[in-house]
């Protein structure tokens, strides 16, 4: 079966919807940091499916593929690929700092809601 | 002109971020050295670079000889070189604030403020939008982890609700330029901004909100901006010079370059007749709100680094609101606030710092008697409230009065707005003079306070501002001279594209 690009374009898009929709209505800070990740993956779904035409070959060179030519043009845009793996980077940079702020404040406030963070040193 | 090493503006400080955490193994004090030693190298290449720009015009670094619109390429124009070295300066005054204080880490907190300094000059200078991103995103790590330097739970808890704000943020802007590149198949700025007409006007619509949700916190607007209190409280004296004069102004830079430069903010506020809101009312409502919320929170609080705060978040709505009367007096009304912002903010922070030193609670009763205790830095303080409500002379003053003039000069929706929010702006005048007032009041209760020691770094640096200041004030046509050609190069569009598309030119 094959999916139409239009389809992973909505389906992305739902995605980050069910992950702003978490981000948004969790108290705790564990959940906040996993409905970011969900955000971020659907984000890489989406910058993916930009990338794919439908029928395409992989963008590799192989050796029956020397010059680029009509007959073997039809290939699935790279860029977006390399976008991908630099999102996924920072993605996971971004979720470990805040991974390292959430024990930290665990530590602190003994609890992990948002709402239980007192106020206890704020003036 | 074609003119490569200006990337060293962003190479300089990467190269010297590694380079401090390995030196800052035998010695901390290298790491230091490293990171004055980078900002001052900054600070003069970037003057040399005004130079150059003003005498040849609009700089592109191409990289890997990949001529524009492939590869990744630097464009620097008028506006991002002039805001660039007064952010430079900002910079400057805060590392050495950094580096006279001790501390264990300062091998890290070097590398992570040589970090900051790399990726606000990326993002300034960057003609790629994808590459913006990576630099929002560098820019945003490297702000979560100053504001959580402190270590306490009010500082972490500041910095996870600023994570948790700027990974939507991010999300929407990679969400938009995802979208950009599906319908235009590139992501050079000059070639985006050539072709943006030929877009749909329903994924204009998707374009403008993608990318206005994603710097909404960044420039702390109404309702994104509920993780300024706890992050202005909690976080150094440092990094509160840093948050206030020098992150908001990137937002700002980049709102002004995508939304002005590259879309064109006609393209927008034309789009919108036939949806249920109109861009052209939209964002004036927004700002609007926004400087009213700001100034009440700041009007209730207690907290002096908290008032500090949400004033500089409301004085950024009303650049904000400015800009998005989206006409050219708009515009130039924006930079002269925006000039006494970046000035003034510094200079608040670093002397109501020292009015409260050795103070335990940093709340306004610690303002009392302030002028006995330190008269120098109350000097500093009050100097630094009349630039920023602007006093006669200050670019603050003009800038306001033209955009009072802009609003009345036509009787439209923006013209309430606008008198409604410069009749809120009086509130600003309230808590400041509020401030200023308890400077000259005896104390009633004994504080224990340490007698203030002087401290060479907050005076020169204190002085240095304070001079600058007085300089764009008594020199009304050299601020004129550098406000207009600001303006004129936000809005010159096609030589935005000009300037970047003409490969092959040596």
């Amino acid at each position: 079966m094959q999916i139409d690009n239009r389809t992973l374009y909505i389906f992305s898009f739902i995605i980050f919807l069910i992950g702003v929709y978490g981000a948004i209505t969790n108290r705790n800070l564990f959940k906040i940091l996993i409905s970011l990740s969900i955000m971020e993956t659907a984000l890489n779904i989406f910058l993916v499916s930009l990338g794919y035409i439908s029928g395409s070959k992989p963008p590799i060179l192989s050796s029956g593929m020397k010059t680029i030519s009509p007959a073997n043009i039809n290939i699935s845009d790279p860029l977006p690929h390399a976008l991908v793996l630099t999102a996924i980077v920072i993605g996971v940079g971004t979720t470990a700092v805040g991974v390292g702020l959430a024990i930290k404040l665990f530590n602190h406030y003994k609890t992990l809601n948002i709402n239980r963070m007192g106020d206890k040193d704020e003036l | 002109m074609n003119y490569n090493p200006s990337v060293l503006l962003i190479a300089i400080p990467v190269l010297s971020s590694f380079l401090s955490l390995i030196f800052g193994i035998y010695n901390k004090l290298l790491s230091k050295i490293i990171l004055v030693i980078t900002v001052l190298f900054n600070l003069i290449f970037g003057v040399f670079l005004y130079n150059l720009i003003s005498k040849n015009g609009n700089i592109l670094a191409v990289i890997g000889n990949y001529f524009p619109p492939f590869g990744i390429n630097l464009s620097i124009t008028y506006f991002s070189i002039s805001l660039l070295l007064l952010l430079y300066l900002i910079f400057f005054v805060s590392s050495l604030i950094f580096v006279v204080k001790k501390d264990e880490r300062a091998d890290k907190i070097s590398s992570l403020l040589l970090l900051y300094l790399a990726s606000f000059s990326g993002i300034l200078t960057t003609g790629d939008l994808f590459n913006m991103f990576v630099f929002i995103e560098i820019f945003s790590i490297a702000n979560i982890t100053l504001i959580s330097l402190k270590g306490n739970g009010l500082s972490t808890k500041g910095s996870l609700k600023y994570l948790i704000i700027t990974s939507i943020g991010a999300s929407l802007f990679l969400f938009g330029t995802g979208f950009l590149y599906g319908i235009l198949g590139t992501l050079n700025l000059a070639e985006i901004s050539l072709n943006f007409d030929k877009i749909s006007y329903f994924s204009k619509i998707f374009i403008f909100l993608f990318f206005l949700g994603s710097i909404m916190a960044e420039l702390e607007v109404f309702p994104f901006n509920f993780w300024i209190s706890d992050s202005y409280s909690g976080s150094k004296n440092f990094v509160n010079i840093l948050l206030s004069g020098l992150s908001s102004m990137v937002a700002l830079y980049i709102f002004v370059r995508l939304f002005i430069t590259i879309f064109g903010l006609p393209a927008f506020t034309t789009i919108s007749y036939s949806l249920p809101f109109n861009v052209k009312f939209l964002l004036p409502t927004i700002f609007g709100l926004s400087v009213i919320v700001n100034e009440l929170a700041a009007l209730s609080s207690k907290n002096v680094k908290r008032i500090l705060g949400f004033s500089s978040a409301s004085s950024l709505s009303l650049i904000l609101l400015s800009i998005s009367t989206g006409q050219k007096d708009g515009i130039i009304s924006a930079t002269l606030i925006g000039i006494s912002v970046i000035l003034s903010k510094p200079l608040l922070f670093l002397s109501s710092h020292q009015i409260m030193k050795g103070i335990k609670e940093k709340n306004i009763d610690s303002f009392v008697n302030g002028f006995q205790r330190n008269p120098f830095f109350s000097i500093l303080f009050i100097i630094g409230v009349f630039t920023l409500i602007g006093f006669p002379l200050t670019p603050s003053f003009y800038g306001k009065f033209l955009l009072f003039i802009l609003a009345t000069e036509k009787a439209s929706y923006i013209t309430l707005i606008t008198i409604v929010v410069i009749f809120s702006i009086t509130i600003e005048l309230f808590y400041y003079f509020r401030l200023i007032h308890k400077l000259f009041v005896p104390s009633e209760t004994k504080f224990n306070f340490e007698k203030t020691k002087k401290n060479f770094v907050y005076i020169l640096s204190g002085l240095l501002l304070t001079l600058i200041i007085i300089f764009f004030s008594i020199k009304p046509y050299f601020t004129q001279n550098i406000v207009e050609k600001i303006t004129d190069d936000v809005f010159d569009k096609s030589g935005y594209i000009k300037s970047c598309l003409k490969s092959g030119e040596k």
